[in-house]
């Protein structure tokens, strides 16, 4: 009797055990993920200011479009 | 008479075998046929997907995306299950899409981040109903709103969901202006809608529109190697167009390649949807996850577009949040439409086909950092 209470006490535990590194998982997985990639996005914004300062838009090329 | 029975018994097999799994799909494929032609909706794909289906639950054809050695099975191993169809079709996707209106106002390149928190949030609660992590994140991409990742992700992690996770990825896709106008009315107020903004486009030099895709390719592909396959053939297909130089690769990538991938994926997709496998309740859960995380794109859209609109003192419409996934170009018309309904005068076309190219990247940035996680993972 002892024993199966046991068992299923564990098997409770191990089951919350993998409940929680499921969170744990999706929880990196959502900082990391919006992290990253907003942080490239932000990133991309500034390297695109810097480029359209270096290449500004010149009237010469709206003439030849 | 022995030769009559067992050349009856020959013609009647196919009938004999049939399963009502088979005829369930059968009939699911002739739906998505008359969705696909007589309802107009993503044609393209769903007639493909449609004949797809019908081919592969016919009993004893051969021409299940499983069976070994069929045509079907051939294309299904040589470009579903190689990613190498996704790749392709980001070629011609690349050659399609003007970065120019995002170049011209690259702010709205946040809203392509934005457009991307439902994948996460549906993660966490695919995470809770019990779908194992592969699973988890392939269903969470659906939310990328954004057919050929989708395919990627699931098809290295959860081959199993591959015909649920396209089909749902690609019908949301065209079910965009039915899904998000409610909940950007309901998330804003008439008022906040009808915000103008400048209706003229800011020009951007050759030079930047060229260099561009390879600079965001390299900086993207530095950062996160494991989406280089997706991102670095959208900006090959974006290159090339802007180089000006190869007209006929372009015209050969936006419409040949695109066309012909398009139509194997379909039929491999489509015929490995097989009765046993895809008609359980697992299918149904992906599609409403699916439809959960699109929803939740917009929601967290339109939020950060009403936290811009108070940063920007007024300046900038919260609709064009909405626009941040990467239904291109279902997206940016809703937003268009909509914003116009508050305000005739409003045009807001342009600033959201900038989010909405934003939500392209975003969406394979996205994709990126999860494959690198569950890859690490694994390893």
């Amino acid at each position: 009797m002892d024993s199966t209470e046991d068992e299923q006490k564990q098997l409770v535990g191990s089951e919350q055990e993998v409940n929680l590194k499921d969170l744990s998982f999706g929880l990196t997985m959502t900082l990391m993920g919006m992290g990253v990639t907003l942080l490239t996005l932000v990133l991309l914004i500034f390297v695109i200011y810097i480029m359209n300062k270096l290449f500004p838009f010149k009237k010469k090329e709206e003439k030849k479009d | 008479m022995e030769f009559f029975n067992s050349a009856l018994s020959a013609l009647t097999q196919g009938f004999a075998s049939l399963t009502w799994q088979s005829a369930v799909m059968i009939l699911i494929g002739c739906v998505l046929l008359y969705l696909g032609i007589a309802k107009k909706i993503e044609p393209v794909l769903l007639l493909p997907i449609g004949f797809g289906i019908v081919l592969g639950n016919l009993p004893l054809a051969g021409l299940s995306a499983s069976d070994e050695g069929g045509i079907i099975n051939i294309l299904y191993k040589s470009g579903i299950l190689t990613e190498l169809f996704p790749c392709l079709l980001f070629i011609g996707l690349g050659a399609m899409i003007d970065f120019g209106p995002m170049l011209g106002n690259p702010v709205v390149l946040i809203f392509g981040a934005a457009g991307q928190f439902g994948i996460f949030l549906t993660l966490l609660l695919a995470l809770a109903l019990g779908f194992p992590r592969e699973q988890a994140v392939s269903i969470a991409v659906i939310g990328a709103c954004d057919g050929p990742t989708a395919i990627y992700v699931t098809s290295k992690f959860a081959r199993e969901l591959l015909p649920a996770v396209s089909i749902a990825a690609y019908s949301y896709m065209s079910l965009v202006p039915i899904i998000q106008p409610p909940i950007m009315r309901a998330l804003t107020t008439k008022k906040e809608r009808a915000t103008l903004m400048s209706a003229g486009e800011k020009k951007v030099s050759k030079t930047v529109k060229l260099l561009f895709p390879l600079v965001a390719g390299i900086i993207t592909i530095l950062i996160a190697p494991m989406g280089a396959p997706l991102m670095g053939m959208l900006m090959l297909g974006n290159f090339m167009k802007e180089s000006g130089v190869i007209g006929r690769l372009v015209d050969v990538s936006q419409n040949t390649l695109t066309n012909l991938v398009t139509l194997f994926l379909g039929l491999s997709i489509g015929a490995s949807m097989l009765g046993g496998n895809f008609l359980k309740w697992e299918t149904i859960l992906v599609f409403a996850l699916g439809l959960l995380a699109i929803a939740l794109d917009t929601v967290t859209g339109v939020l950060i577009g009403k936290l811009m609109r108070v940063l920007s003192k007024g300046k900038i419409n919260p609709l064009l949040g909405a626009a941040g996934t990467s239904a291109f170009p279902m997206s940016a018309r809703v937003v268009q439409k909509e914003g116009q309904k508050a305000n005739p005068r409003n045009f807001l076309l342009f600033h959201a086909i900038g989010a909405n190219t934003g939500g392209q990247i975003g969406s394979v940035m996205a994709a990126a950092v999860m494959l690198a996680i569950m890859s690490g993972l694994m390893h």
